[in-house]
């Protein structure tokens, strides 16, 4: 029998964070009736506001779900306060099984049953290779046109002045940079077009905005000229192209050699851009000492992958893309997953993880930050930082400083996080208890 | 050139310039001007931009200080693994199970307190998200553990505690001399609970250069602690310039029964309040009973009577009020041969309300529990009295209010409730007439049950199923998941709790 779940992979589980307050606000004992525990089986029903309570039932091991509410979020806040209640220990194994999740499981299976196995991709005709090829072929020109307005426009923006930019305009050619299929540049300057701009006077006017604004068009004005080099080697290449945004196809990245370890899920952080959910997932593999970024997305408001779960581990094959520094994973064959890892790590002094990171800036220097184990101590006085044996400090970044300070109480301890050029941003700490997530 | 130059000529634009300086070493790995391009100085600016900025984003920014000794051990035990499971969502005022922020707040203070008595402390991994409720602080205090205070501590050094600022020690004497008026009134009460005497004697010295609010101010905190000692000084504040004072020194020395200026009402009263006699009918004559009536006479106040706060311009019935207010409830079998209570249920040509409002005023201010319970029993609404009552007299009170006063007359009990008047209240909340009873109460019983009785009441909640109406409905639900949570903290932390403990158990308090 698997393991019972914890609160955070519920959590994780939840489209939205309405819905997982509503999914908290249900879970407790008063509206379920009829609660039980079978694995994989979980059910329960909810009294909502009609006078039929909704019946509930999840297959824990997938996980999968089905609620009788008409609700169209999905996972439904029954589902998640029925998981929460189970998480918490407050549903015990037994019970009766209800007719509604026994229907369910039982069309499931029969449905499962009947399924077509439908893995192998299929096979392409000449004709269909020979018009993916043209359509290739036609985005690489859309890219190189795109990417030349880009870079004229910077030279515009740099000629005219940065105090003279006109709110939005980036945020304009970000729209033009979809049309020419640049997505990875439309996203850089879409973040660029949301940050406030500053005061436009004075000597050293816009402050920090001027200075980011400035770094980030040099960077893109890096990317532009990378893309019409034909020298570059297949590595850098492939990091070019990956910034642009073009997609490595699945089977091509699990065509490659997995890298086989017990990873441990030591950082998890969502965002949404535009109509897309995102989630980065950090891993640590307890014995190659490897990192890994797993991405998941969907399409906003609906779930996320909730497989890998932070504090959590699995056991699996991980085959990198392409492009270095080899960072971004698929999750290939999986062995077994682990409710908790516990595992040993050689975390770096301050100097050592600063001189990864600037290796790993070296291979692709639009990455924005680089995970890693630093061993130190925390404080927040004279200002939020880890500093390590030696002396040397980082400074804290992100909203986890609190979090850490109170778990490791100012004594050194071994703290995953990402490096990144406003400071170190802790997502794990490993203490006496395991990886405890920030 | 730095990256700070560059982004100062990039801000000017180089469409003015003809050159930029050099960027040093970093310029061999940078590719040569264009000489044909038009904007061969905006592509070199971008080129040195990217290697500068590269440069730069692999300098994080250091945190440099003194090393900060480490938190010492904690030497008391986390709470049971569910309780923490409930306090994480209520620290962090996750609507969760509780929907309403004052009732998630209740409930909090009321488990942290829990807590401690259970001599436990909040988990490390809570303390950040604890220490961030400033408006719980008092709560959380006590369950910090060594953790905690070490990491409060350093919020503190770093100035990122927003209560850092402690509340002056009402005990220090500098206040007096040289506190705001909240602190110099502080002082002065905590200084009349300890020192009565001494407390006078400062507000002497300094009552004619103080202004008249403050003066009316101090004159009140007397009245709360007034004692014998003081009546001389009250009898002064008579004759004060300030209205405000020479009201609160009347309410002081009608406090005191012994006191000249009670006599003096005493007399006044006499003279306008008597107990007659009607003539009987016959079916008196045959019950052989007579009928007590209650005779009052207006008064008309002399000079002296105008001194004591029964002034000219008062209404006749304003008057008897204040005169009514000023006689010590015991002290009318005396004036008049019929108690208090009686007095309100004697027969009256007319509606007697300011005799009844005064002798709730007297009432209160001798905390004559025995006279209120009576005037309860006589069938008198006063919900001023509930703090004095019985238990016994309180669920009288609260079977003759009318639904809608029945949050007003709950509100003069103290938390929590005892369980008769919690079963009282519970059965009206769930009778026919549940529907017409204000939605403040259903909050008042969800937090004043005793915690022995939540789980119980939450259970009988839970059983009355879905009600008609919106409004009832979310009454209910919230009521129920109060209680629910109240019980589940009450029984995971009952085996840890002193007998006595668990049976007084006091709420939250006011937050």
């Amino acid at each position: 029998m698997a393991d019972r779940w914890r609160p955070e992979r519920v959590t994780a589980l939840a489209p939205d964070s309405a819905s997982d307050v509503a999914g908290r606000r249900l879970a407790i004992p008063t509206p379920w009736s009829d609660v039980g525990y079978a694995y994989p089986l979980l059910w329960g029903a909810c009294q909502g506001s009609g006078s039929t309570p909704y019946s509930v039932a999840i297959d824990v091991s997938e996980p999968s779900y089905r609620c009788s509410c008409p609700s169209h979020k999905f996972p439904c806040k029954h589902v998640l306060a029925l998981l929460y209640l189970w998480a918490e220990g407050r549903i015990d194994e037994g019970g009766t099984l209800s007719r509604f999740a026994a229907q369910w499981s039982a069309t499931r299976h029969a449905a499962g049953e009947e399924k077509p196995a439908n893995d192998a991709p299929a096979e392409r005709t000449e004709a269909q290779l020979a018009a993916s090829a043209a359509r290739a072929e036609q985005r690489e020109e859309r890219v190189t046109g795109g990417l030349a307005e880009l870079d004229r426009w910077l030279a515009d923006q740099v000629t005219a002045g940065l105090a003279h930019t006109r709110p939005g305009a980036m945020g304009d050619l970000a729209a033009r940079m979809v049309d020419a299929q640049v997505p990875g540049v439309a996203g850089r300057l879409r973040d660029l077009n949301r940050r406030p701009i500053g005061s436009r006077t004075g000597a050293r006017a816009g402050g920090a905005w001027l200075d980011d604004t400035l770094a980030e068009y040099g960077l893109l004005h890096l990317l532009s000229r990378a893309w019409t080099r034909t020298d570059l080697p297949d590595g850098l290449r492939a990091t070019v192209r990956n910034h642009i945004g073009f997609t490595v196809a699945k089977e091509t990245v699990l065509a490659s050699p997995p890298v086989a370890d017990t990873w441990a899920v030591v950082g998890m952080r969502d965002s949404d851009e535009e109509q897309v959910s995102t989630r980065r997932v950090w891993l640590y593999g307890t014995t190659t000492g490897r990192y890994a970024l797993v991405l998941f997305f969907s399409s906003r408001g609906m779930p996320l992958d909730a497989s890998l779960v932070p504090g959590s581990g699995v056991t699996a094959d991980l085959h990198f893309y392409p492009g270095g520094p080899a960072l971004r994973a698929l999750v290939g064959d999986t062995h077994d997953v682990h409710q908790r890892v516990r595992f040993e790590v050689a975390a770096s002094a301050v100097s050592e993880a600063i001189a990864r990171w600037r290796r790993a800036l070296a291979e692709d220097p639009w990455l924005g930050s680089y995970p890693t184990a630093i061993r130190g101590s925390a404080r927040l006085v004279p200002s939020p930082g880890l500093a390590d044996e030696a002396g040397d400090s980082v400074r804290l970044a992100g909203g986890a400083t609190l979090p850490l300070l109170a778990l490791t109480g100012g004594n050194p301890a071994s703290v995953f996080g990402e490096l990144e050029p406003r400071g170190f941003l802790p997502t794990a700490v490993l203490t006496d208890d395991g990886l405890v997530v920030l | 050139m730095t990256f700070d130059a560059l982004a100062s000529i990039a801000a000017v634009g180089t469409g003015q310039r003809s050159s930029l300086p050099p960027v040093g070493a970093l310029a061999a790995y940078l590719p040569g001007p264009d000489e044909a391009d038009p904007q061969a100085l905006a592509y070199a600016l971008l080129d040195s931009a990217a290697a500068l900025a590269v440069v730069r984003r692999g300098t994080p920014a250091a945190a440099p200080g003194e090393p900060v000794p480490p938190a010492p051990d904690d030497p008391f035990p986390e709470p049971p693994v569910h309780v923490i499971s409930l306090l994480g969502p209520l620290l962090a005022d996750d609507a969760g199970a509780i929907r309403l922020a004052s009732d998630r707040a209740y409930v909090l203070a009321e488990a942290l307190r829990l807590v401690a008595q259970a001599g436990m402390r909040l988990p490390h991994r809570l303390l950040g998200v604890a220490l961030a409720r400033r408006d719980l602080r008092l709560f959380v205090q006590p369950v910090l553990g060594a953790r905690g205070e070490w990491l409060l501590a350093q919020l503190q050094g770093a100035g990122l505690d927003g209560a850092t600022t402690a509340a002056a020690d009402p005990g220090d004497p500098e206040l007096w001399d040289t506190g705001t008026s909240e602190e110099r009134l502080a002082w002065f009460r905590h200084a009349r609970a300890v020192d009565p005497e001494s407390a006078r004697a400062a507000a002497v010295a300094v009552w004619k250069e103080s202004p008249a609010a403050f003066r009316t101010e101090l004159m009140s905190a007397i009245a709360e602690s007034v004692t014998p000692a003081d009546e001389a000084f009250c009898e002064q504040g008579l004759d004060d310039r300030a209205e405000g004072v020479r009201v609160g020194a009347a309410d002081a020395l009608s406090r005191l029964p012994d006191s000249a200026y009670v006599a003096r009402m005493a007399a006044r009263a006499q003279e306008a309040i008597a107990v007659g006699e009607l003539e009987p009918g016959a079916v008196h004559r045959l019950l052989k009973r007579t009928i007590r009536t209650l005779q009052v006479t207006p008064y008309e106040p002399d000079e002296t009577a105008v001194r004591d706060g029964l002034g000219r311009k008062l209404s006749s019935k304003e008057r008897l009020t204040r005169l009514v207010a000023a006689v010590p409830p015991a002290m009318w079998p005396s004036l008049v041969g019929a108690t208090a209570a009686e007095l309100v249920t004697l027969h009256q040509d007319e509606p007697r309300w300011e005799l009844v409002g005064g002798i709730g005023t007297a009432t209160l201010r001798n905390a004559d529990a025995t006279t209120a319970n009576l005037l309860v029993a006589a069938g008198v609404m006063d919900v001023r009295l509930v703090p004095l009552l019985s238990t016994a007299a309180t669920l009288a009170l609260i079977a003759q209010a009318p639904t809608t006063l029945l949050g007003t007359v709950l509100d003069g009990v103290a938390t929590p409730w005892p369980q008769e008047v919690a079963t009282a209240v519970g059965q009206q909340l769930v009778g026919t007439n549940g529907h017409q009873v204000r939605p403040e109460v259903w909050t008042m019983f969800a937090r004043s049950v005793p915690l022995r009785l939540a789980g119980g009441w939450a259970q009988r909640l839970r059983g009355l199923g879905q009600p008609d109406g919106r409004t009832v409905g979310n009454m209910l639900r919230d009521a129920t998941s109060v209680l629910t949570v109240r019980a589940l903290f009450a029984d995971e932390l009952r085996p840890f709790l002193p007998e006595t403990s668990w049976q007084d158990t006091q709420p939250g308090g006011q937050l």
